[in-house]
């Protein structure tokens, strides 16, 4: 008796588990066949139209929203409701609604994102990274862009998105078509620069450091007279995106480009982590970790930890990017008004200039959801973020702070040599070469801060960061001083699903027990026949045919 | 007839905790299908390809399993057995306090560490445990050379289990202490009279009372084995030592959230799963046939 209550518990609760499901598999199915019905119009429109134009009747679009940490914004403003969103609304006769928001602070928004995909509801549109539109792309979710990107697109939007030698938009084609509009970040974001107490500099009367020679003899000097920590470092040794306080510069000073995918002499596709330059470098590293130039303590440290370090001054030389200047030097030069920083380009390779990798020019992306009636909106709203974003919302932005997380979309859009253009173009106005109203929007800000802070040196720390960060960092970019190493991919292959968290398990162990000494050197020897082995060379004939494709 | 009007009420009080275990319980098991596919979130597990038993296959081929497998084990087996040792001596150094108020002082001291999380407790314990910490300070005046705690292999389990012992072994004595006041007092005078000193008393008397507690608390700990603490360990490793920190929690996390491999992470965790109902098992027939603890 009892029994057969049990099983007929079970057996109700089976069934009611597969009606669910049913249930479930129906409206997944109903969206398809919608999408479909809901084929786009703007493949109708033909040739060019006014990239600003308003919509003739409003459009609504709905919004899977990355909110900034702190929007700032006044009381009455939100992330939906500001200066901004009206303005756009406005000029574009356009209804932004957010779907749901999530801020940029930790995984919450990717969480998100991967909520609404797998619950197969997206917003008209949504931000997403690589990995996800490629599923998306194969779930044949998305809306096909090409025709809305050629007759809607800016010049200006046009001309960024050129500036990464067609990069960007390839990475978003499909099979031909144009699936998402992604970002362009700043090609400078990736580049290390050596960041150098100059006031110690001039103290101990030192030369400029150039090489991998003159840096060690500085950092020495710096140790010993100065009592300062040798270079910093963090856990993560090298980082092709943002790395801060990375050692990336050194190995790339022997032409050893970790973590990137790179061609060979032979024009054959090659993984750098496993090249036999990299050799060269781990011992010169190993070295500097046995004289105590490294603290050995790098392998368990934080970003935070090393930060600590040049807040309270005892830091005096490490590697990083351009804008360093506007955290966290600008609070070491507030804790000592002495302290000068000085970026250099350091150390050079073997043709006398600095070598360093770029990253992926784009890496997030903004897709929208196959049936939505108006693309063109979408691109028309990106048009003039690009436009406002460049000015830095002058004249739009009165009441609010200017912060472009504020605007419909999150898509950070810039031209890939941004910074140095700006750094340059400030710097022939201070030379007198050009005239103060070729500035606009960010170009002119760097100007005024630059004389706000030449007239009261370090009072104003904000203008000071923004100074620094462009005219002593992003300027030395701009020179012929650097050799940038494109990587040739930057996505992931198929086997590299299954098996890259492994091999990037085996060489972050690998790098980091040479570095420290507990290997030798020629452990590496050993580390390059296990990785090939266990699916690197698998994965490496997958890139070749990927970039041939 | 009214005996079974009562046993449908019974069967209604029942129900709303049915509810919620089949909701939260029993439908996101068969989430482990994830397992046996080439997962893929935007296609849904209905969607995604169903490759068999590839993802166990291509588990048990990486050299980290094993490796894995054991470092969970051993730091779990360490854990258990201080978990069970500190808090018991605790326990009873904490009883044999002649003055109640200083009794009351030490339990909220030592328990105290219990409630900070470990993402607090590791920023305290890289502090002290660095080069310049006030642990290294005393290492290199007693032995004139400094530790590399956490970027050594061998000290790095230690570190991990004896952090772990420091921050519950308050927690844990309570239960013990709880335990020691249900010892019939007039044992303790009968042993005086026989003439039983401070450590015949523990010995003979106060050990014997508490032992089938000691025991229920070690068998139910058994089915914890395979949890060596995700928390701890994800605040305080780094790629040095993964050869002796990496535990399956840790692993399932990196391969799984961070690289996008959901189907191997769920075969990883679903074996984790498995070896833990076993262990349960396990340690509920021990536990009734040593404790006398039964839940049926």
């Amino acid at each position: 008796m009892k029994r057969r209550k049990l099983t007929t518990l079970l057996l109700g609760s089976i069934l009611v588990l597969s009606a669910c499901s049913n249930a479930a598999d129906n409206t997944a199915n109903n969206a398809g066949n919608n999408a479909d019905a809901g084929k786009n119009n703007a493949e109708t429109a033909v040739g060019k139209q006014d990239p600003y134009a308003p919509m003739a009747e409003q459009v609504t679009i709905s919004i899977g929203k990355e909110a900034a940490v702190d929007p700032k914004l006044p009381s009455g403003s939100t992330v939906e409701d500001n200066e901004l969103t009206r303005y756009f609304s406005e000029k574009l006769n356009i209804k932004y609604v957010d779907d749901w928001q999530a801020t940029s602070s930790g995984d919450a928004y990717r969480q998100k994102v991967s909520l609404s995909l797998t619950g197969g509801d997206l917003p008209d549109v949504i931000v997403v990274d690589k990995q996800q539109l490629v599923q998306l792309v194969n779930a044949d979710m998305l809306e096909d862009l090409t025709g809305v990107y050629e007759n809607y697109v800016s010049p200006s939007l046009k001309a960024a998105y050129d500036s990464t030698n067609g990069y960007s938009l390839n990475s978003a084609t499909f099979d031909g078509k144009l699936r998402a509009f992604p970002n362009v970040s700043p090609g400078a974001d990736a580049e290390n620069l050596l960041w150098v107490r100059q006031d110690w500099l001039d103290e101990l009367n030192l030369p400029a450091p150039k090489t991998l020679d003159d840096i060690i003899a500085v950092t020495k000097a710096f140790q010993k007279k100065k009592g300062a920590s040798g270079i910093l470092g963090t856990q993560q040794i090298v980082n092709i995106g943002n790395s801060q306080y990375g050692f990336d510069t050194i190995f790339s000073a022997f032409d050893a480009y970790p973590e990137l995918w790179v061609k060979d002499e032979q024009g054959k596709v090659v993984y750098g982590s496993i090249q036999p330059q990299m050799k060269e470098a781990l011992a010169k590293l190993q070295d500097m970790v046995k004289e105590g130039l490294i603290d050995k303590e790098f392998a368990v440290k934080k970003p935070e930890q090393a930060t600590e370090l040049i807040v309270s001054g005892k830091a005096g030389i490490f590697f990083g990017p351009w804008w360093l200047p506007y955290s966290p030097l600008n609070d070491a030069v507030s804790q000592d008004s002495k302290a000068e920083w000085a970026a250099y380009l350091a150390p050079e390779g073997k043709e006398g200039k600095m070598n360093t990798h770029l990253a992926a020019a784009s890496a997030s992306y903004l897709v929208v959801r196959k049936g939505y009636e108006h693309p063109e909106a979408v691109l028309k709203t990106l048009n003039m973020q690009f436009d406002i974003d460049q000015l830095q919302g002058e004249g739009i932005v009165e009441m609010d702070p200017y912060q472009w997380m504020n605007m419909p979309f999150t898509l950070l859009l810039s031209n890939y040599d941004d910074k140095e253009k700006k750094a340059l173009a400030v710097q022939s106005v201070i030379d007198g070469s050009a005239a103060v109203d070729t500035l606009q929007g960010e170009a002119k800000q760097v100007y005024e801060s630059y004389l706000k802070d030449k007239e009261t040196p370090k009072k104003d720390m904000a203008a000071w960061s923004q100074r620094n960060a462009f005219l002593t960092g992003a300027l030395i970019l701009a020179g012929d001083g650097v050799s940038q190493k494109q990587g040739v991919f930057y996505d992931q292959t198929d086997t590299m699903r299954g098996k890259w968290a492994n091999l990037q398990k085996l060489e972050d162990e690998t790098m980091l027990k040479i570095i420290m000494g507990s290997e030798s050197v020629d452990y590496f020897d050993s580390f390059v026949e296990k990785w090939k082995s266990q699916g690197g060379d698998q994965i490496t004939e997958e890139v070749e045919a990927q970039i041939n494709k | 007839m009214g005996k079974k009007s009562n046993a449908l009420q019974y069967h209604l009080m029942l129900a709303p905790g049915m509810v919620f275990i089949i909701i939260f319980g029993i439908i996101p098991l068969f989430g482990i299908a994830i397992a046996f596919q080439d997962f893929i979130p935007v296609k849904g597990i209905t969607g995604s390809k169903w490759v068999g038993f590839d993802n166990f296959i291509y588990m048990f081929q990486l050299d980290d399993s094993k490796r894995i497998l054991f470092n969970t084990l051993y730091i779990s087996i360490l854990k258990m057995i201080m978990q069970v040792l500190v808090p018991v001596g605790t326990a009873l150094l904490l009883h044999e306090l002649v003055f109640n108020r200083s009794k009351r002082w030490f339990q909220t001291i030592i328990y105290l560490p219990h409630f900070l999380s470990w993402v607090i407790l590791a920023g305290i314990l890289t502090d002290m445990l660095s080069a310049q910490g006030i642990v290294n300070k005393i290492v290199k005046g007693l032995f004139g050379d400094t530790v590399f705690f956490l970027g050594s292999n061998f000290w790095f389990p230690i570190v991990v289990v004896l952090s772990d012992v420091w921050k519950e072994f308050g927690f844990n004595a309570i239960i013990f202490l709880a335990a020691l006041t249900a010892i019939n007092p007039s044992l303790y005078e009968a042993a005086e009279i026989d003439g039983a000193g401070r450590l015949r008393k523990i010995w003979s008397v106060t050990l014997p009372g508490i032992l089938p507690t000691i025991v229920l608390i070690t068998t139910l700990n058994i089915g914890q084995v395979l949890n060596a603490g995700f928390d701890q360990i994800y605040n305080l490793y780094n790629p040095l030592v993964y050869q002796s920190g990496d535990i399956i929690d840790t692993y399932v996390y990196r391969i799984g959230l961070v690289q996008y491999q959901f189907g191997l992470a769920t075969a990883v965790g679903s074996m984790k799963s498995l070896v833990g109902f076993v262990l349960i098992f396990i340690s509920y027939r021990l536990a009734a046939k040593y404790a006398n603890y039964r839940i049926f």
